[in-house]
């Protein structure tokens, strides 16, 4: 790089942003850490100590948040990849209607998670809806549920409607990835003899790792603040069967408990911050230089 | 520092400010505006505006409400309001699920009605009305608020609102066809009901009706098991609000819970029950698809609206107890608050004025049959219908208690309808659930800070 293009900018060009981000983010996130220590309601704020996290932490229909928000994570995590890796080699493969299929894969991403959502509570319907119509129809009526009612499987229920919706996303990051991957290192694996799964082993794989990583990444921080369509799908029911923190949150605020609902807030972000940094660090150390 | 970059620096940053500033302005303006995202606004076109009756200028305040709350009785009034007093109004109806949380959400923003509906008793109270909204003590109406319902939107004895609907009243709701075309009886104890279910499903019809995807439907068994403590415990609201009882350690309580979850186990209710919404449970008692459903006396509005031929089919008898000594609970009004800074206090009052008076009540009543009792002395309520005449009749003969949540000062909020979802689904038993009430009335003690907490 050269000097020239360093200081083509000012870097006064960036308080704008700078001030709104500090202004809209920043304080607010340090505010909130003490915030999270009050009663606060709209007139006045008493310190009370780690009350609000003791109350968070013991009381089960609250706790049952950090359960689920981690069922949902590791599920929708690893879906979301393997699916988006498959998603990515099939139309990166040559076919005929690759250009059609991206479309066709990446279009739940741009729906709205109001519209995937209740598209989906009317195809998790218990009595008449479409899967349990369909599975009824060929014979497999013993695996109908009430998907969205039954505690022991909502979880994976609103677990499937994220992954469906996002695994185009992680499929648009890995096929980048793949894309950039030069030719001839496939050649050399040809020329040496090499079959398709040891190019994927020894070539794929190492190569679109950095790709990976970014959508594991970006999964990761998505599930644990995950919010809209659990609350679109089942507002955390039925009763507390499927509160995530996000949920938790919305609600604790909306009864007016201002401050325990900062407390999660704030025990949002250190769990974030606790699980996105390590995992960044370890996946950053594998990747390989291209 | 040369003199041209000096100039550059403090243009540079002259545009910063400005853009920052600029993006500010714009967010006020646009706030300004209610926003429709979620809302649904109707503005009352009556024309006042001809201006014969309307001495004054013709005034709009803003009324902002939740859409269950707001019945064509009020529209009725807000057309006479605004040929008698020249307030017009513009009313905003908040959809029902969130319509708390906005509500709480204006007020802690500042963006306020000139006349908001909120709900009476505890749950006023835990949002600081004597901050929030107007002394109403002194209005002139005062004194013609039926007592029960004074109390609960008064706190330390200061009113803040007026009723803005009628008291009522809660139990079944049966269908009285299925009731007879299978020979039944009105249930009195709770193993009667059982026997009851057993005949109807064995019909081939629902027993109950259970519509949990609102959560809130599926807490009028447990409400309605109030008389039943009551009775037993005369002073249980009294110390549960001192924390020297506890719903856990009431046998009849925690029974309600049981209960709910023992009609959904013997097959009594329907199968889709995590996903109906009250409107499904009134289609389904109004059809006779179903025979019975716990619900209160309001749901009369809305039942004759798409019902209207049905009403004779229903009628209402209270839970089924044990003892066999069986009452109603009975639900105090919302109110009608003003806030402290509301843009036309005046004219708000003005229009609360009128509503209090018999002929402001009249205009209600003559298009909106009573759901209850009315909550002004003065008014007086015409024909009503069979469920909130079967209700009342347990009312005239003493046999009702008042809701918890108008006696005491905690407020459950959201989580009652969550746990009596998850005690109706069997998710929790019945142990736990009374526990986790308790636990919920603790974190809402803590938050009004009440002593002997």
């Amino acid at each position: 790089m050269t000097k020239r293009t360093k200081s083509f900018y000012s870097y006064n060009y960036l308080i704008p942003g700078a001030i709104l981000y500090v202004i809209f983010f920043i304080l607010p996130t340090l505010v909130s850490f003490y915030y999270s220590l009050t009663d606060w309601n709209l007139i006045k704020a008493n310190f009370v100590g780690l009350d609000n996290f003791k109350t968070i932490l013991t009381n089960p229909d609250l706790n049952i948040g950090f359960k689920n928000t981690a069922i949902f994570t590791v599920l929708t995590l690893t879906f979301k990849v393997i699916f988006g890796l498959l998603l990515a080699l099939l139309v990166n493969s040559g076919l005929r209607t690759q250009n059609f299929l991206r479309g066709v894969f990446f279009f739940p991403v741009i729906l709205s998670s109001v519209a995937v959502g209740l598209m989906f509570t009317s195809l998790y319907y218990p009595t008449h809806g479409l899967i349990n119509t369909i599975l009824t129809f060929i014979g497999l009526g013993a695996f109908a549920q009430d998907w969205l009612g039954d505690p022991k499987v909502v979880m994976y229920a609103v677990s499937f409607v994220d992954i469906w919706k996002g695994m185009g996303y992680d499929m648009v990051i890995i096929l980048a990835g793949l894309q950039s991957i030069p030719k001839d290192y496939y050649e050399a694996v040809s020329i040496d003899g090499g079959n398709k799964w040891q190019s994927f082993r020894g070539i794929t794989l190492p190569m679109v790792r950095p790709a990976i990583n970014s959508c594991v990444t970006l999964n990761l921080i998505g599930a644990i603040r995950m919010f809209d369509i659990i609350q679109v799908t089942t507002k955390g029911g039925p009763g507390f069967a499927s509160q995530v923190i996000g949920t938790i949150i919305y609600r604790e605020f909306a009864d007016g408990y201002f401050g325990i609902a900062t407390a999660a807030g704030v025990l949002l972000f250190i769990l974030i911050s606790a699980v996105v940094f390590p995992v960044q660090l370890i996946l950053s150390k594998r990747e390989v230089e291209m | 520092m040369g003199m041209r970059a000096c100039i550059k620096r403090a243009v540079t940053l002259c545009i910063a400010m400005m853009m920052v500033l600029s993006l500010f302005t714009g967010c006020g303006t646009a706030t300004e505006k209610p926003s429709a995202a979620t809302a649904e606004t109707d503005e009352e076109t009556t024309a006042a505006a001809q201006g014969t009756a309307a001495e004054e200028e013709p005034v709009t305040i803003k009324v902002l409400t939740v859409t269950n709350w707001w019945f064509k009785g009020h529209d009725a009034f807000a057309e006479l309001a605004a040929q008698e007093t020249g307030v017009k109004i513009e009313l905003e109806k908040l959809p029902d699920e969130q319509g708390v949380t906005v509500i709480k959400t204006r007020l802690a923003t500042n963006d306020v009605p000139d006349i908001l509906g909120y709900y009476a008793g505890a749950n006023l109270k835990s949002i600081n009305p004597e901050q929030q909204f107007l002394d109403l003590s002194d209005q002139a109406w005062a004194n013609d608020i039926i007592d029960v319902e004074k109390n609960v939107i008064s706190v330390d004895g200061k009113l803040y609102g007026s009723p803005s609907g009628t008291i009522n009243m809660g139990g079944v709701v049966y269908n009285k066809k299925v009731y007879s075309e299978l020979g039944l009886e009105i249930p009195v104890t709770w193993q009667e009901l059982l026997d009851n279910c057993e005949k109807i499903k064995a019909a081939g019809k629902v027993p109950f009706a259970y519509t949990f995807k609102e959560n809130w439907t599926a807490q009028l068994l447990n409400l309605c098991s109030w008389y039943e403590v009551e009775s037993n415990h005369p002073d249980a609201a009294q110390l549960i609000n001192t924390n020297k009882l506890h719903m856990a350690d009431i046998p009849e309580y925690v029974a309600g819970f049981t209960k709910l979850n023992e009609l959904r186990e013997k097959g009594y209710v329907n199968k889709d029950y995590t996903a109906l919404s009250f409107d499904n449970g009134q289609k389904m008692i109004a059809n006779g698809d179903a025979a019975m459903y716990f619900m209160g006396s309001w749901i009369v509005d809305t039942l004759s609206a798409n019902y209207p031929d049905k009403m004779t089919d229903l009628g209402g008898f209270a839970l089924p107890t044990d003892s066999g000594d069986n009452g109603v609970t009975t639900w105090a009004s919302g109110g009608w608050y003003i806030p402290k800074s509301a843009t036309n206090p005046e004219a708000a009052k003005k229009w609360l004025a009128l509503w209090a008076t018999p002929e402001g009540q009249a205009a209600y009543y003559n298009v909106q049959k009573a759901t209850g009792t009315p909550a002004f002395k003065t008014a007086s309520v015409g024909e009503t219908y069979d469920i909130v005449k079967d209700f009342k009749k347990y009312v005239d003969e003493g046999k009702a208690a008042m809701a918890l949540e108008f006696q005491i000062d905690l407020s459950l909020s959201n989580d009652l309808p969550m746990i009596c979802v998850a005690a109706g689904t069997g998710q929790k038993s019945p142990e736990q659930a009374a526990k986790d009430v308790d636990a919920a009335l603790a974190k809402s003690a803590k938050d009004l800070k009440l002593p002997g907490w």
